[in-house]
């Protein structure tokens, strides 16, 4: 945008001057003529001559029109007087001593060419104004547009600073949040809410403007219009103004989004942890009340003969383990769940990792076989450790509960795409594909009333007695997603159910370990 | 046995200390008890226990601080008691010279087996040369041959040297950045990977399957623990 302040025709070079001097000798040279014949025609009619001035006149006023100036149309009105006086008025072709009628004439003529003069300078102003504005009001809406689309309040100030400095022609940065101390000017926009620099009372050598982004509801940030070659023009003032107006705006707008988000999520959060609560509570009372039915019996019956009192002894071992395992998976869930801390991993291989899980449960197989079938090459995989081992154990051990006691468990790991797959397979029943859909939803327990009809009725038979630890599914997922990993569950060709998960393995796989 | 060694218990929860002077007693040993971590440095002082028991959660003081005022009154081996999910408490109090762990709930067994490898630790000498030999594997440190059920195993100097590092502290935990200093003598530079493919090489040659590792147990987030000839 122009700083169009003066002028136009002031500031146009010699040569263009002189393009406009012929232009307009030539329009009133035309005007001249066309002014004479018509004259000369009316006279012809039989009209009275008198009706040439306010040809004249229309002569006249064309001509100030046409050529921006009141000279012309005055030297036009006397040409018209002059040869109107030479050729029409009595006595004809000769030029009489200049008489009243004359003089009136001429002074009528000058009038009307500077009234004409004024009249389309102001129109031409006014035209001028209205494209300035139109202009401006285009540009606003451009920088609207961009506002409106910003996902952020950072988002926000960078395209209103880009906007602002292709329009100004110079640097424009919009700044989101508060400056360094260390930009005195800036912080101190910032901090009292008025402008400095440049301009300003007091900052006798800067060269930047800083302007506060800001509402009745606080500072958001500066806005900093670099001066070096002079402030912007009233125009310019105005349209910035409006700018800023519309970031705050747009700011407010994104704040607040920002908020009703982080607000939602908390609510999805206490959601969660009820959930959670309540589940829990639910699955903790029934070991509990086993353990304690058990223990008071043995306090009240000093007599039981020793095989009922290994038998509920080792019931009250097994549902302390179970317990054990329950908050086991509770800490993993809490650990994983906790966005503000993210993964702590290290490159573990995959030997570690799966015969770590194997070695814990190979003390609670009972009669299943637990065999693995790891790759020849070592893999080197980056992961928490321990979650991962939770994932496999709990895995492991959802393979014992759910199947026949003889079946057998084989927990395999292979690379493929530089991605680390695990799998644990056994051969114990499958399940319906129900079950497969809803088998990591959160709590899904098996166990219930209902849960063991639909077994009866599947392939799968309900095994072992134990509930299931529903939490130990979700867990799994929880935890193999917060790895980027995703996890399946599917029935397998040896009549069993495979659980399968992958985990990212980031192009780490040079497994050359001795230096 | 003759004299029986006392095991000095530092424990806050009267529950647990219970539970582990009845196991310790059933198992022939003294038991000393503490419920707080001043008392147990004082009476760590005067009774010259022959282990000591420390759970890293006491209230009136920082476990970790606590080895190293225990170590300059005692020389006993220490093995803490931690709670579940405190990864990083363990591997300090490793670094920190306790020589071995056990975690919140543990079993008895578990425990037991824990006490009588640090009791063991007493009575040897592992900067001594020689020969190890238990559960069909040889590791002459002197001529550097291993053989495995007779036939010879062909070892890299690096899976040498962490051989010999895991037999010296054989069914103790030993935590990755002990090792390191152990076989490289520098910290590692790579998050211990290095460490960790050496290991799962080594283990290969042993012929170690993951279901039923017949030397080198991992302890995922702390290190590794040789477990052969029973340890």
């Amino acid at each position: 945008m122009h700083e169009v302040t003066r002028d136009a025709a002031a500031r146009r070079p010699p040569w263009g001057l002189l393009r406009a001097a012929l232009r307009a000798a030539g329009i009133v040279a035309v005007l001249y003529a066309a002014g004479m014949l018509a004259v000369y025609g009316f006279s012809v009619l039989g009209m009275r001559t008198l009706i040439g001035f306010p040809v004249f006149i229309l002569g006249i006023m064309i001509a100030s029109i046409e050529t921006d100036s009141g000279v012309w149309g005055a030297a036009l009105g006397l040409l018209y007087l002059v040869s109107y006086d030479l050729l029409f008025a009595a006595p004809k072709y000769r030029l009489v001593m200049v008489s009243r009628t004359d003089v009136v004439a001429l002074v009528i003529f000058m009038v009307v060419a500077l009234i004409m003069n004024s009249l389309t300078r102001r129109m031409r102003l006014q035209a001028e104004i209205s494209a300035r504005d139109a202009a401006a009001m285009s540009l606003l809406n451009k920088v609207s547009s961009g506002l409106i689309d910003s996902s952020s309040a950072l988002e926000a100030c960078a395209c209103a600073g880009r906007f602002l400095t292709t329009t100004f022609g110079r640097a424009v940065t919009v700044r989101y949040g508060e400056p360094p101390a260390t930009d005195a000017l800036a912080h101190e926009c910032y901090e009292r809410n008025y402008q400095t620099g440049y301009g300003e009372v007091g900052s006798r050598d800067a060269s930047v403007r800083y302007l506060p982004l800001s509402s009745k509801d606080g500072v958001y940030g500066v806005v900093g219009v670099d001066c070096v070659d002079g402030d912007l023009d009233a125009t310019g003032r105005t349209l910035l103004s409006a700018v800023i107006t519309q970031t705050v705006i747009a700011i407010e707008r994104n704040e607040l989004e920002e908020k009703r988000q982080r607000a939602q999520i908390e609510v999805e959060r206490e959601r969660f942890r009820g959930t959670l609560l309540r589940g829990v509570s639910h699955d903790l009372r029934t070991p509990l009340t086993s353990i304690t039915g058990n223990v008071e019996f043995l306090l009240w019956n000093a007599g039981a003969d020793e095989a009922t009192r290994h038998e509920l002894l080792t019931s009250v071992l097994e549902d302390a383990r179970w317990l054990s395992a329950m908050v086991d998976n509770l800490l993993s869930m809490t650990r994983v769940q906790d966005a503000s801390t993210p993964l702590e991993k290290s490159p573990e291989t995959v030997d570690d990792v799966v015969g770590a899980a194997v070695a814990l449960e190979e003390k609670r197989r009972g009669s299943h076989a637990l065999t693995t079938r790891l790759p020849d090459e070592i893999l080197v995989v980056p992961m928490d450790g321990r979650l991962v081992e939770q994932v496999l154990v709990n895995l492991i051990e959802n393979a014992f509960k759910h199947t026949r006691p003889d079946a057998s468990v084989e927990v395999s790991a292979w690379e493929q795409d530089g991605v680390a797959h695990f799998a644990v397979a056994d051969d114990g029943g499958g399940m319906d594909d129900a079950r497969l859909e809803r088998v990591f939803d959160s709590f899904y327990t098996t166990g219930s009333r209902a849960d063991a009809a639909r077994a009866a009725q599947a392939s799968r038979p309900a095994g072992g007695g134990r509930r299931g630890v529903g939490l130990g599914l979700s867990i799994c997922k929880a935890i193999v997603e917060a790895h980027d990993g995703t996890i399946t569950a599917r029935n397998n060709d040896r009549g069993g159910a495979t659980f399968e998960f992958t985990l990212p393995m980031e192009g780490d796989s040079d497994a050359n370990g001795d230096e | 046995m003759e004299t029986s060694d006392d095991v000095l218990v530092v424990e806050d929860d009267p529950g647990i200390q219970r539970m582990l002077r009845l196991a310790l007693r059933s198992q022939g040993y003294g038991v000393i008890a503490a419920q707080t971590g001043e008392v147990g440095l004082s009476l760590a002082q005067a009774n010259a226990p022959s282990v000591v028991l420390l759970d890293l959660g006491l209230p009136d003081c920082d476990g970790i601080d606590l080895l190293g005022r225990l170590a300059r009154v005692c020389d006993a081996p220490v093995i803490v008691v931690t709670a579940r999910d405190q990864e990083s408490q363990k591997v300090s109090a490793l670094d920190a010279g306790a020589v071995d762990y056990v975690v919140k709930p543990f079993g008895m067994a578990e425990l037991m087996a824990r006490i009588r490898v640090a009791l063991r630790r007493g009575a040897q000498h592992p900067a001594q040369g020689g020969v190890y030999e238990a559960d069909g594997l040889r590791v002459d440190r002197d001529a550097r041959t291993v053989t495995l059920d007779g036939a010879a195993l062909h070892l890299t100097p690096n899976e040498f040297a962490l051989l010999t590092v895991l037999i010296d502290n054989r069914g103790k935990a030993l935590t990755h950045r002990r090792i390191q200093h152990e076989v490289w003598g520098y910290p590692t530079t790579d998050d211990y990977k290095t460490l960790r493919v050496l290991m799962a090489s080594l283990r290969r040659k042993l012929g170690d399957r993951p279901s039923d590792p017949r030397f080198v147990r991992t302890e995922v987030g702390v290190g590794y623990r040789f477990v052969g000839g029973g340890a």
